[in-house]
């Protein structure tokens, strides 16, 4: 997959105070977001969070009410989408079922009006590099989904596009297949180096491909970041829960001054965050700690441990194990393991790693 | 199988039958009169099986029955109903692929109000506009010519046209609008290239209803197309009103089944795409 000779390098893309709106229901309001070129940009979030239609909108397939869109430095905010330079892949593939698969692919390519055999020599090129050879004679309905997936991708590749869009690309395939062909796309950005901006609400998705995440919710993004950042230390309580399975652990209480020492108190605890580097170090009041599976651990003997309760349930996933247990404060969840786990019943101590901790103020919601 | 099943199965094989017999009884009687001479027709039963079976009948209807004062059968009816329907059926079809193309397809400004204008019309009983619409085509000089009545087919098949194609492309995922878009495709392209190769079973649809309903069609035949291009149907009535002496029910039997052969013939031939086309939702990618 190393030398598909392309012609475009990655353009960056301008997102300035854009506006849709849907009758009179504001979709996304007033967003802006500058992707660099080359960029593999993930845009996250559940269902309904406006990132489908932010995608639709840098493609020129719905139409904006404020702010301006740019690729490249042009301004494409009213410009067709064939005019924008980008390549779509859909999550149902959207497949001509009436054409082949080189009709698919150099469908686009006839329809600007290159010369016949261009529209081959090309096909014939990404069709090589996707492997898909022995299936350009095909129709959409003889292929399997991985197949016309790689196929969608193709049709997108042979216009030597500058920007491609992925529409939840993998949402409709099978576990396996969804595994083999996210590595097939990382790949495909690596060796292109084209700007990649990529919807989905899948988070294995966009932790592995993403150079950067934008986290999104009701039309407004939460947080932009690399993908360590946004797991390690998300901005607020919706994406700390977003992010992670098991989710992070939440326990509430407040955090409060003692003696010149800063505490988080809840049920039952009593934890010194005094090592916790905040943003907002002055703060006291009702405040969430939020602990990741992986920072708890069974404290050995001897060890201090500030948290104590009974295993409820384990979830043994082969190379590591899930161990749900019962606080006072709640239930939490710990990343154990293969081996050597507790039992249900088991009294567990736990040490929490509160440099790896987060702290959100329980009003807003946002980290501290 | 046990003796209540039994019981069940044959009741239900003697009412299909009898139904089966029902509607088949009236075609037996044509036929079989359609194949006795006048003499026979009124000796024996009209149920009896023809003795001497003559397809004389046949030809007379076909090429030498009285419709009124000219006696050149039914052929120049025959040709009429096809140069009237063959247009008609193609231009109401075209049209309604393209009207529920655009109304499924493409969010147009208005697309629900249209739809719904267009629906209404089609439910209004057409009498009423026979009128208005023929004092309009006289004052711009379309009355009583082929023109005419193919415009009158055309303007009244639209409505259900446009309602089976719209139903159809509604299940159209809109990505693969989407898709056609990104490639540059603009509307006639996209309809053209991509939507229109798909639509096959709902074409074969339309067609049939509209070449049935438009063969079969009396009162636009009578009132829009005047006499030269008379269809089949409006001489067939001149034919069996024509009366000179004695009714020759073996000429009039055999005319009326030559004028049904048609609707028939489209029926028996494409029934199967027809239940496939009725039953085919979207096409899936």
């Amino acid at each position: 997959m190393k030398d598909f000779p392309h012609a475009s390098e990655g353009a960056a893309i301008g997102i300035d105070g854009l506006g849709i709106r849907f009758g009179h229901h504001d979709v996304i309001s007033d967003l802006s977001l500058d992707i660099l070129p080359g960029e593999f940009l993930v845009l996250l979030g559940p269902s309904g969070c406006g990132k489908s239609t932010l995608l639709n909108a840098v493609a020129g397939l719905i139409d904006v009410h404020a702010g301006t869109i740019s690729i490249s430095g042009r301004d494409v905010t009213r410009a067709e989408p064939k005019d924008r330079g980008i390549g779509m892949v859909f999550q149902s593939y959207a497949l001509y079922p009436r054409m082949s698969v080189a009709q698919n692919m150099g469908f686009g390519l006839r329809v600007g009006g290159m010369a016949k055999a261009e529209i081959a020599e090309r096909v014939q090129r990404t069709a090589k590099f996707l492997q898909l050879e022995s299936l350009l004679g095909r129709r959409p309905a003889d292929l399997s989904g991985g197949q016309r997936q790689r196929v969608a991708i193709g049709r997108a590749l042979v216009r030597d596009a500058e920007v491609f869009l992925f529409d939840e690309p993998l949402s409709n395939l099978d576990a396996q297949l969804r595994a083999d062909l996210r590595v097939e796309i990382k790949r495909l950005h690596q060796s292109l180096g084209s700007t990649m901006l990529y919807v989905t609400h899948d988070q294995v998705e966009a932790m592995t491909l993403a150079d950067r995440i934008v986290v999104m919710k009701g039309g407004e993004i939460q947080q932009i970041g690399a993908p360590a950042e946004i797991y390690g230390r998300p901005a607020n309580l919706f994406v700390a829960g977003f992010l992670g399975t098991p989710k992070m652990n939440f326990l509430e209480g407040d955090v409060a001054a003692e003696s010149g020492r800063r505490m988080f108190r809840a049920e039952g605890l009593r934890l010194d965050v005094t090592g916790m580097l905040l943003d907002n170090p002055d703060f006291a009041g009702p405040a969430t700690l939020g602990l990741r599976p992986e920072d708890l651990s069974p404290a050995g003997p001897g060890e201090e441990a500030p948290l104590a309760g009974e295993v409820t349930l384990t979830e043994p996933l082969g190379p590591e194990t899930i161990v749900w247990a019962a606080l006072g404060a709640g239930q939490v969840s710990l990343r154990m393991g293969a081996e050597n786990f507790p039992a249900p019943g088991d009294r567990l101590h736990i040490r929490p790693d509160l440099a790896r901790a987060s702290l959100f103020d329980r009003a807003t919601g946002r980290r501290l | 199988m046990d003796g209540n099943r039994l019981i069940g199965r044959a009741g239900l094989w003697a009412f299909t039958g009898l139904a089966a017999l029902f509607f088949l009884l009236p075609l037996y009687v044509m036929v079989a009169t359609s194949l006795k001479t006048m003499p026979e027709v009124r000796d024996s039963s009209i149920f009896a099986l023809p003795l001497a079976p003559t397809i004389g009948p046949w030809v007379e209807a076909w090429s030498h029955a009285c419709s009124g004062q000219v006696c050149e059968g039914l052929k120049a009816g025959f040709w009429n109903s096809v140069i009237i329907t063959v247009p008609s059926v193609l231009l109401s079809v075209l049209i309604g692929a393209v009207n529920g193309y655009a109304l499924a397809l493409w969010r147009a400004r208005f697309a629900e109000a249209m739809f719904a204008i267009m629906l209404v019309g089609a439910f209004i009983p057409y009498q009423l506009f026979i009128y208005p619409l023929a004092l309009s085509f006289s004052a711009v000089g379309l009355n009583s010519s082929l023109p005419g009545v193919i415009l009158v087919h055309v303007i009244f098949g639209m409505p259900v046209t446009t309602l089976i194609f719209r139903n159809f492309y509604s299940g159209i995922p809109v990505d693969l609008m989407n898709a056609a878009r990104v490639d540059g495709a603009g509307f006639w392209r996209i309809f053209g290239e991509v939507i229109l190769p798909m639509s096959t079973p709902i074409i074969v649809v339309a067609v049939i209803l509209q070449a049935t309903g438009i063969w079969n069609d009396y009162l636009f035949g009578l009132i829009f197309a005047g006499r030269e291009h008379q269809p089949m149907t409006v001489q067939l009535m001149g034919l069996v009103n024509t009366r000179m002496g004695e009714r020759p029910y073996n000429v009039h039997m055999a005319a009326t089944l030559l004028t049904g052969i048609v609707p028939l013939a489209i029926y028996l031939l494409s029934g199967r795409w027809f239940v496939r086309g009725i039953a085919a939702g979207a096409v899936k990618g």
